[in-house]
């Protein structure tokens, strides 16, 4: 079961699941009404049992008529009574002075929310909505014009409704605390299934903590990220690009294009992206606004992605006490240019150090125990220099 | 198909009662019925296209009128008189051929032929005239989006009125082609004063071809009527 | 012995008098031969979409991606949407028996139109031609031929399928030659009904099978032409841009889903009707009695296609729709449960005081009561509008109306070819091989669907190839279901072409049935059907004691009894 999707996290959850819950138990007793006289029927009439000048035509019987019409009759009426009253509760946005809104943009594939500003003016933006428990929040839904219709829904919440480009749809809830999933609900191509993201409802002060920071994230979410990560994976574009390995999503893989290209690129490409296509793609990613500064952030970002991890395990491991980066030797080799040699070779330098010496230096390398894993992002980092 | 002459045949009841059964074999009222239907499916298909419109002239109100003022009334009013007489001369031949005579019936037909090629004439020259002013499906000015755009309820509007103007110059042309086949069957004897099921259900088709013209033309050409003096 | 339809030569062709029996078989306006070919024609695109089918749930069994990624899986839901949506079940009864059975049960020698019919038949199959063509993309200056079937779903929602690079005109194309050949189907239909009737014969002493096609053909003329011209408008749309569905132009996406539905909607009582008219027929003959509430019954056929129109918005609850509209959708709804439960009680009710004979076709139609009456009562429960806003777009609406389509449209056209096997044949099938194959599609098809109603209920939206892993039992549950049904299926199907070719003949009205279809001179029946067209002063199901009343003798068509 998803997460909280017991919980009766929201009013509306309440509403629908209890109109829910009577609609099933109503149509047991539909449906053993029809299926339980049949097999009786089937049963008690059977061939062998039934001698031909026992048969008889009935063909009408008023009363049973009447009772068989009736009561399903009231029973739908009964039906449509809980269904317009829950819809009533989903339907009916509190009044927006008691509320929250948040922006929500569906585009292919990821969603984004926008939040009031704060006291300073400072709008966040997130990937996963955050909002604090017990209290109204209002979504305030659209789709870029030339983007596909979405569908923002909560099963935790019992609540959907689509995202349309060109229009404004609401919805509403009022939480409590947790963590819920997001599913986009209107086919919208490629990568629809992986239109995920998630609800975090937190305590109110955190969250007032939070909307009053510059913080990209609440605290306790706070993963230590660069900003320009944030951005990256706040506007979605995580959904089409890899950049820390040169796998292909939807769109190309970034790694290792700021060695080539400039920030300027990339500004370009992600104000106007469908003006130069790489081959092989087709012209479906975009257009996001972003200042000079987050794509400055971004480009840095992209620049260090796929080095990072391996950055951060040469740092650890203290190696930087005798290598350096920028080709000068220290009491080992420095670490550029060691990009051309092949993996395996990498491989044993690092668990086997002294086996075989480059020319010039002593064998006095400690031996590094590293996961293959570790080795990859390792020699990912070398080759990158 | 037998080729020997179809003789219905005939049902008893227990009491000895006889029945002429039904064949489909020289079913008047069934040629009829059927092609009855057929022209409801028709009017539920231009009857959907008025909905759209409908849907979008509450919605851009201001634009349609604007885009329908462009339209050029006179030739418009002119090919919906020319319309109206056909559907005459058309229905004025049924007749005719009923009272036996075959040739004002053929006479008609011609007439009608020759009404419905004026109708397709005048067509052309409205929509080359609009093609000459930029406005056509596919130029830029009904593409949105780009600076020599036209607002959205008048690419709408001409999107639909070439849609449907299209459509129905397309029933025109089947039409006569139609008739050029009546002619045929006339000359060849096989519709006659006696089996005439052929052309009266052509004439039907002619009369629902007029009538939608009878509503594409005010509400293309006519809701903008009172804001300019019309044409290009 | 007389000679029947299936022989070389008993045939009347649309042009000219052909030799060849390729050429008899091409060229026939035989209602019962166009009959049989559509089946053929259709059970080919059928297995074709079960196997495409297959491989989907192949791809679910587990969370990530086992081998079709996005864009394949994309496309195969979207194909086998289209096969068995447009090509399969929307022709389906009518085409098959509704061309073979109704002008025999109503003492007619063809249709009214037999040119026309013959006509529409090809129609159908140059529809058929163009949906295939719409699966490749020729890259001729490349020689490339690429596998590229639209990737929009059977809905075709704009604007997604106006951005899309895959084939959709194509596909959209093809669906509108399939609708012409729909409305031509139900205009020869009712022109058939109305004046073809033996004399005598009422509408209310027609059989109710041929109740349910005549409100089938009066939904097929009245709603295709508004989807068709939706379809046309779409390709207008891509090709020209008129804006009336882009939101980049102003547009209104969501026009496009309320024109699809006006047509679609009622489309899913143009499948039901004609189904329920088979069980009609089954229910008395197999419980040896008349039926119970026959007025009833195809009165409430007749208010179900009209009803039918109104309520299209209830495919629109989270659309954006007003919440009025949205209430009176759904208020509109529930009255086409209600005559539909109606029915539902008369056929139980039939069995009461009768002599229940569980052959396989009563298996079939009982079966169908229960898998049927859960996939109505879940509709329901989307009718209900707050239900529905959790509901709408997951896999509980998918096993809703695979319920409702397989297990009650699908299950009574595997009824009445059981049923109507002997008639069409001239042959009996091998009946212990048919139970086994019933229960296995029984089973396979609530082990198949049962527990995807559990996993739309907790979340798991449809047209999803990867989803959470919370849901991966269910999905499991319903790969084995798949494999289950597929089996009961192909074991059905050899069943049918083993006993065609080699099984026992049977005689003239194996069932001891009361409607005329069975009452022809020869099995299978000759070229133009009865010797003689019948005087119909009597009910479809007249028995005494479990006997038909009425006896015929069937070389004079003169009454005996
Ligand atoms: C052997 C039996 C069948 C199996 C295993 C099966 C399986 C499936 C699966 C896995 C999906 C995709 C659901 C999703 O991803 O959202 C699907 C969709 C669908 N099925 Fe079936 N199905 C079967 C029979 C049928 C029949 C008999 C019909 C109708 C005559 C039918 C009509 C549809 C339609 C219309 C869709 C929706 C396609 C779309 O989303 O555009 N299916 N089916
Ligand atoms: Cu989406
Ligand atoms: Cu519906």
């Amino acid at each position: 079961m998803l997460e909280g999707f017991n919980t009766s996290g929201s009013i509306i959850a309440e509403h629908i699941g209890f109109a829910l819950e009577m609609n099933l138990w109503l149509s047991i007793v539909l449906f053993l009404s029809v299926v339980g006289p049949m097999l009786y029927l089937a049963w008690k009439y059977r061939a062998d049992k039934v001698k031909d000048e026992d048969i008889e035509n009935v063909t009408h019987h008023l009363l049973l008529e009447i009772t068989w019409t009736t009561i399903p009759t009231i029973m739908m009426f009964t039906f449509f009574y809980y269904g317009y009253t829950s819809m009533v509760t989903a339907r009916t946005m509190p009044p927006a002075n008691e509320s929250i809104i948040i922006a929500v943009e569906g585009k292919k594939w990821s969603w984004n929310h926008t939040y009031p500003a704060n006291a300073n003016g400072f709008v966040h933006k997130t990937a996963e909505l955050y909002a604090p428990a017990n209290k109204n929040v209002i979504l305030e839904m659209t789709a870029p014009l030339n983007d596909v219709i979405h569908s923002y829904f909560v099963p935790a919440f019992r609540m959907k409704e689509d995202v349309v480009p060109g229009r404004i749809t609401k919805q509403w809830f009022n939480a409590n605390e947790g963590t819920y999933d997001i599913e986009c609900a209107e086919y919208c191509g490629t990568s629809h299934a992986y239109m995920l993201s998630k609800i975090n409802i937190i305590p109110q002060a955190d969250y007032d903590a939070w909307i009053s920071s510059q913080d990209s994230k609440p605290a306790a979410f706070a993963t230590g990220a660069s900003k320009g990560q944030e951005l990256f994976e706040s506007n979605g574009c995580n959904g089409c690009h890899s950049v820390t390995d040169d796998s292909i999503l939807i769109g190309p893989s970034l790694m290792g294009i700021a060695k080539g290209k400039t920030a300027q690129y990339l500004k370009d490409a992600i104000i106007n992206p469908n003006k130069d296509i790489a081959d092989g793609f087709s012209a479906m990613m975009p257009a996001t606004k972003m200042s000079d500064e987050d794509i400055a952030e971004v480009y840095s970002y992209i620049a260090t992605a796929a080095v990072a991890k391996g950055a951060a395990i040469i740092e650890s491991n203290g190696c930087m006490g005798c290598h350096t980066t920028d080709g000068t030797p220290s009491a080992g080799p420095s670490f550029k240019g060691m990009g051309t040699l092949d993996a395996g070779y990498i491989k044993d330098a690092i668990l086997a150090p002294n086996k075989d010496i480059a020319e010039g230096f002593s064998p006095i390398m400690p031996a590094t125990t590293m996961s293959d894993d570790e080795i990859a992002e390792v020699t990912k980092y070398l080759k990158a220099l | 198909m037998s080729d020997h002459p179809y003789v219905p045949e005939i049902a008893t009841d227990r009491e000895g009662n006889e029945y002429e059964v039904q064949g489909w074999q020289g079913d008047f009222f069934g040629g009829k019925l059927g092609f009855w239907l057929f022209m409801l499916t028709e009017i539920m298909m231009f009857g959907a296209m008025f909905m759209v419109l409908t849907y979008y002239f509450t919605l851009h109100h201001d634009d349609f009128i604007n885009a329908s003022s462009s339209l050029n009334r006179t030739l418009g009013g002119f090919n919906t008189v020319v319309l109206l007489i056909s559907a005459l001369t058309m229905g004025l031949g049924l007749l005719k051929m009923r009272y036996g005579d075959v040739k004002g019936a053929k006479l008609m037909i011609w007439a009608t032929i020759l009404l419905a090629i004026v109708f397709l004439g005048v067509k052309a020259v409205e929509w080359t005239a609009e093609y000459n002013h930029g406005v056509f499906l596919g130029l830029p000015a009904l593409q949105g989006g780009l600076p020599e755009s036209k607002p959205f309820g008048e690419i709408i509007f001409f999107g639909m009125y070439f849609t449907m103007t299209g459509l129905h110059g397309f029933h025109i042309i089947v039409g006569i082609g139609l008739m050029l086949w009546l002619l045929k069957r006339i000359n060849a004897n096989q519709v006659n004063r006696e089996h005439y099921i052929l052309y009266f259900n052509i004439v039907l088709y002619w009369d629902l071809v007029h009538l939608i013209w009878v509503f594409v033309f005010p509400y293309y050409y006519m809701i903008g009527a009172g804001l300019s003096t019309g044409g290009h | 012995m007389s000679k029947s339809y299936l022989d070389a030569g008993e045939t009347h062709c649309a042009i000219g008098h052909p030799k060849t029996v390729f050429w008899q078989w091409m060229l026939t306006v035989d209602h019962k031969r166009i009959g049989i070919m559509y089946a053929a024609v259709m059970f080919v695109f059928f297995f074709i979409a079960v196997f495409t089918a297959l491989a989907m749930r192949i791809e679910l069994f587990a969370p990530g991606s086992q081998f079709l990624d996005g864009d394949t899986f994309n496309q195969a839901f979207t194909l086998h949407g289209v096969l068995m949506i447009f090509l399969f079940i929307i022709p389906g009864i009518p085409a098959i028996f509704g061309n073979i059975v109704m002008p025999l049960m109503i003492g007619a020698k063809d249709v009214s139109f037999p040119r026309l019919n013959w006509f529409t038949f090809w129609l159908y199959i140059f529809g058929c031609l163009v949906a295939l063509t719409s699966l490749f993309n020729f890259n001729i200056t490349e020689g490339e031929i690429l596998f590229n079937f639209a990737d929009t779903g059977w809905t075709f929602y704009a604007p997604y399928s106006l951005n899309t690079g895959t084939n959709v005109v194509t596909t959209l194309v093809a669906a509108f030659i399939l609708g012409m050949a729909s409305i031509l189907t139900g205009l020869n239909f009712l022109v058939t009904i109305h004046r073809l009737r033996a004399p005598g014969m009422g509408f209310f002493q027609m059989p109710l099978f041929v109740w349910g096609i005549y409100a089938t053909a009066w939904i097929q003329l009245l709603a295709t032409p508004v989807v068709g011209i939706t379809l046309i408008l779409a390709v207008m749309e891509k090709y020209f841009g008129i804006g009336i569905f882009d939101p980049s132009k102003g547009g209104d996406p969501v026009l496009f889903q309320h024109l699809f539905w006006i047509y679609s909607h009622p489309a899913v009582y143009l499948m039901i009707l004609p189904a329920f008219g088979i069980m009609s027929e089954i229910m008395p003959v197999f419980s040896r009695r008349e039926i119970f509430g026959y007025r009833t019954i195809a009165l409430s056929s007749a208010s179900i296609a009209g009803i039918g129109y109104l309520v299209w918005g209830h495919h629109l609850f989270t659309s954006g729709m007003s919440d009025v509209a949205k209430t009176i959708f759904s208020f509109l709804t529930f009255f086409v449960a209600i005559p539909t439960g109606i029915k539902f009680y008369d056929w139980i009710a039939t069995m009461y005081k009768g002599k229940i004979i569980l052959d396989s076709p009563m298996l079939w139609a009982l079966g169908t009561i229960i898998t049927f009456a859960i996939g109505g009562l879940t509709g329901v429960t989307i009718a209900m509008v707050g239900s529905d806003i959790h509901l709408q777009d997951t896999y509980y609406s998918v096993a809703h109306f695979h319920y409702a389509i397989l297990g009650g449209v699908v299950f009574l056209l595997f009824a009445g070819l059981h049923y109507w096997f002997p008639l069409v044949t001239g042959k009996l099938y091998n009946e212990p091989k048919a139970k086994v194959a019933f229960y296995l599609n029984f089973v396979g098809i609530n082990l198949l669907w049962f527990p995807m109603f559990i996993a739309g209920y907790l979340g798991m939206p449809r047209r999803y190839f990867d989803y959470l892993p919370e849901f991966e039992i269910y999905h499991q549950i319903s790969g084995i279901g798949a494999v289950v049904i597929i089996s009961g299926l192909l074991l059905m199907f050899q069943n049918f072409l083993s006993s065609w070719k080699s099984g026992e003949a049977s005689p003239l009205n194996p069932w001891n049935a009361t409607t005329l279809e069975w009452y022809t001179p020869s099995s299978p029946p000759p070229l133009e059907n009865h010797t003689k067209v019948p005087y119909v002063d009597f009910g479809p199901y007249e028995y005494h004691y479990g006997q038909p009343k009425v006896k015929f003798d069937l070389q004079t068509m003169k009454r005996i009894d």
